[in-house]
């Protein structure tokens, strides 16, 4: 396999290793578990900032997140998402 | 009453299979070219005859619009058209709406496996459809038109065009039952009938089809628009056949579509083979019902083809947002033709081959009857697109050509706004309001996403003008503009959507109706890339007994809610009402997500945002880490250290200790 962007974000070198494009960090297998290093936080979605216009809680029962992925060392944001608290993320990929 | 399983219903079902001709009794004598014939069409006649197939499809639009008296077809361009081999397969859509597009195949394989030998299919017929269980358009307000052609007495095609009809019964005014739990409560779904019988229009079926919509005479007009459009494809067809042969024409259709197939293949085998994963969610199956549902596409590229499997979605629901099948294949094509295929022929039979498709039926978005589908096309239908955008985009941001073609979620629904009562001219009226179509397009990897750029599966969409609007309907606006944060932050922003505000305006009733239903109230539905933020939530808010009109008067036109006195009601995301003389509705719709962190967007690109008000200073300060001076341009030194406490602050870490960060450390 030959190094290539994944995305603005990443890259994965020959050996299918994905590292941070920015800093080079190391943060996982490309055909496994290609963010298997990364950083993970959720907050509240009330958090994510102006395009938040009503407290989901006004409307369901289920917590809302933002949900965001981080390269370790530089903290670049590498992923984010806003889901119900209570379910997996689904956002995904691999590399064959 | 739980929704039952309906004996007798498997007969409208159909998981999309290309027509069996040994097993499909009553077929017409059909016109068929060999693969010798195809390969052997010269270049020059192969691309003079595409082209002006091409300009059918696009003449057949025309036509459309022309004889349509509807907004929402004359101004929103809400409809869409196609041309069919014999057996079906499309060969050409139009510009239009392409996920009404994407299953015409299905509605012209159904009519041929069930109509061909009663009541027949003859030279000068055309069949009405708006059953979505059987194909054509994604919920009942799709009406299909389907025209089979002749030459020499054999079925040498079909031509298609369906349109949204404003009103076809249902509880609700726009047949959008925001109430109901099953298809029971919303339009009668009508498999395929003769309306057209060499030539005349049946007045018995056509009266049966209008009884029941609260705008017969419309929908009527749209009626004769459809069928008008499919005799001027007839017409342009045939004058082909008869200038070049229905050899020529017909072997030119079919390489159509093996050369879209070819160009696919070709374009996925330089993309790495892998699997992406996305998610969709909708919040509210009904009026009332407070969860949340979610459709899981897990897209798989091998070699030269592409697999969406659906598994893991949610089992449909009691409401108005499942979709059938052909919502399913809506939400699939409308992102590989403008994604994947925006430089070849758009031949959705031939791109069909290189796609397979995993779903259950009896899942939300592949729906067996008698699910409530009324909303399929801007909820499940929409979702779907949505989780496979993602998928697509993800995948194209691998290839550094390829990746140009790829952009965020866009719109991530529709907002609808259906109003209904008596116009100014005392007449009935019932519309949807189109000015949802100016949705924000997705951010791309070098650029932002298109403010109001509209919906990426109606690249010919159109909002109304407002003076249109109010000439049209009982409604005068206090505001249409672009609204600040509603595109998703990115080192690319999403486009920017937008909202209308408007009160009822010369009605002779006491008041008009009003029906909202507008998903992504808790969850944003357009969701970003590489870090990009989602766009911003849907936001509907009704302000009763309003001094709108007092304002008004005293010669000011209210510029934002906290202008207008009154009871502010945020709406859910479905609502039946009536808007009383001194109401206000306002009503916002999302933009498209972004690309990449935020912090990495030039402070100068936001600042700029900030004075077009793409972005808010609260949106440059808490997302973007920008600091504004007072006369908002960045300020450098500050926006260094807001960013370098939003870096770790975001991501749950404590500031860093002061020593360091005055030493410099990122």
């Amino acid at each position: 396999m030959t190094a290539r962007d994944i995305d603005l974000n990443l890259v994965v070198d020959a050996d299918r290793q994905v590292h941070c494009r920015h800093c080079g960090e190391h943060l996982g297998d490309a055909s496994t578990e290609p963010l298997a290093k990364a950083r993970v936080h959720e907050r509240p979605s009330v958090q994510a900032g102006p395009g938040i216009h009503v407290d989901p809680a006004t409307l369901t029962d289920r917590p809302i997140v933002i949900r965001q992925t981080f390269c370790p060392q530089c903290l670049t944001l590498l992923a984010t998402e806003i889901v119900p608290a209570d379910e997996p993320s689904r956002r995904k990929w691999s590399l064959a | 009453m739980p929704t039952v399983p309906v004996a007798g219903s498997e007969k409208f079902a159909q998981q999309a299979e290309p027509l069996d001709l040994a097993r499909t009794p009553g077929l017409p004598p059909l016109h068929q070219v060999s693969d010798e014939q195809v390969d052997a069409l010269d270049p020059l006649t192969y691309e003079v005859l595409r082209h002006r197939l091409v300009a059918i499809t696009d003449e057949m639009g025309d036509a459309i619009k022309r004889m349509s008296g509807s907004v929402v077809v004359t101004d929103c361009n809400d409809f869409g058209a196609g041309i069919m081999d014999e057996v079906g397969e499309t060969v050409q859509v139009g510009l239009y709406n392409m996920q009404l597009g994407s299953s015409l195949d299905m509605a012209a394989r159904w009519t041929l496996a069930h109509r061909g030998a009663n009541p027949g299919i003859h030279p000068g017929d055309q069949f009405l459809l708006n059953d979505p269980w059987v194909g054509g358009g994604l919920h009942q307000n799709d009406v299909t038109v389907l025209a089979p052609i002749f030459h020499d007495g054999k079925l040498f095609g079909w031509t298609a065009a369906v349109a949204h009809q404003v009103d076809l019964g249902g509880v609700s005014p726009g047949s959008w039952s925001v109430e109901g739990r099953d298809v029971f409560a919303e339009s009668i779904p009508i498999p395929p009938i003769k309306i057209v019988e060499n030539g005349t229009l049946r007045s018995d079926i056509e009266d049966s089809y209008l009884r029941r919509s609260r705008v017969p005479r419309l929908v009527g007009l749209d009626l004769r628009a459809k069928i008008g459009s499919n005799n001027v494809a007839i017409t342009r067809i045939t004058a082909l056949i008869e200038k070049y042969g229905a050899d020529t024409v017909k072997a030119v259709m079919k390489r159509m579509m093996n050369d879209a197939e070819q160009q696919l293949r070709s374009k996925l085998v330089s993309l790495p083979d892998g699997t992406w994963s996305s998610i969709a969610h909708q919040d509210g199956a009904r009026a009332g019902d407070q969860d949340i549902y979610k459709i899981v596409c897990t897209m798989t590229k091998a070699g030269d083809r592409l697999t969406f499997d659906f598994t893991d979605t949610d089992p449909q629901v009691d409401g108005i947002i499942n979709c059938t099948l052909s919502g399913l294949r809506g939400g699939v094509m409308p992102i590989v033709l403008t994604m994947l295929c925006p430089d070849m022929t758009w031949a959705p039979g031939g791109i069909w081959r290189c796609i397979s498709i995993v779903s259950e039926p009896g899942t939300i978005n592949n729906a067996t009857f008698p699910a409530g589908i009324g909303k399929a096309s801007v909820n499940s239908a929409w979702s779907t697109q949505n989780a496979v955008s993602e998928t697509v985009a993800s995948m194209l941001g691998t290839h550094p050509e390829l990746a140009k073609s790829a952009m965020s979620v866009c719109s991530g629904t529709w907002d609808l706004t259906l109003l209904a009562g008596l116009d100014q001219r005392g007449g009935g009226f019932v519309t949807m309001l189109c000015d949802a179509m100016a949705g924000g397009l997705g951010a791309k990897v070098d650029g932002d996403g298109v403010d109001t750029g509209g919906e990426n599966c109606i690249p010919m969409g159109r909002v109304a003008d407002v003076e249109i609007n109010e000439f049209s309907f009982p409604m005068l606006y206090l505001w249409r503009r672009e609204e600040a944060d509603s595109g998703g932050p990115g080192r690319w922003r999403g486009g920017v959507g937008a909202s209308s505000c408007f009160i009822p305006h010369d009605s002779p009733a006491e008041s008009v109706h009003l029906v909202v239903s507008a998903t992504g109230k808790t969850v944003p539905q357009a969701p970003g890339l590489s870090g990009g933020y989602p766009a911003a939530t849907q936001w509907d808010v009704l302000v009763r007994d309003a001094d709108a009109r007092k304002q008004l008067s005293d010669g000011h036109i209210p510029a934002s809610l906290d202008e207008l006195a009154g009871t502010v009601q945020e709406c859910p995301t479905h609502l039946e009402t009536d808007l009383a003389p001194a109401d206000v509705y306002f009503t916002h719709w999302q933009g498209g997500g972004g690309i990449g962190d935020p912090l990495e967007r030039e402070p100068e690109l936001i600042a700029l945002d900030v004075r077009l008000k793409k972005v808010s200073s609260t949106g440059a300060r808490e997302v973007y880490g920008v600091a504004l001076t007072d006369d908002q341009f960045a300020d450098l030194d500050a926006t260094t250290a807001l960013r370098r406490a939003l870096r770790r602050s975001r991501a749950g870490l404590e500031p860093e200790p002061i020593a360091a960060a005055a030493g410099g450390l990122s």
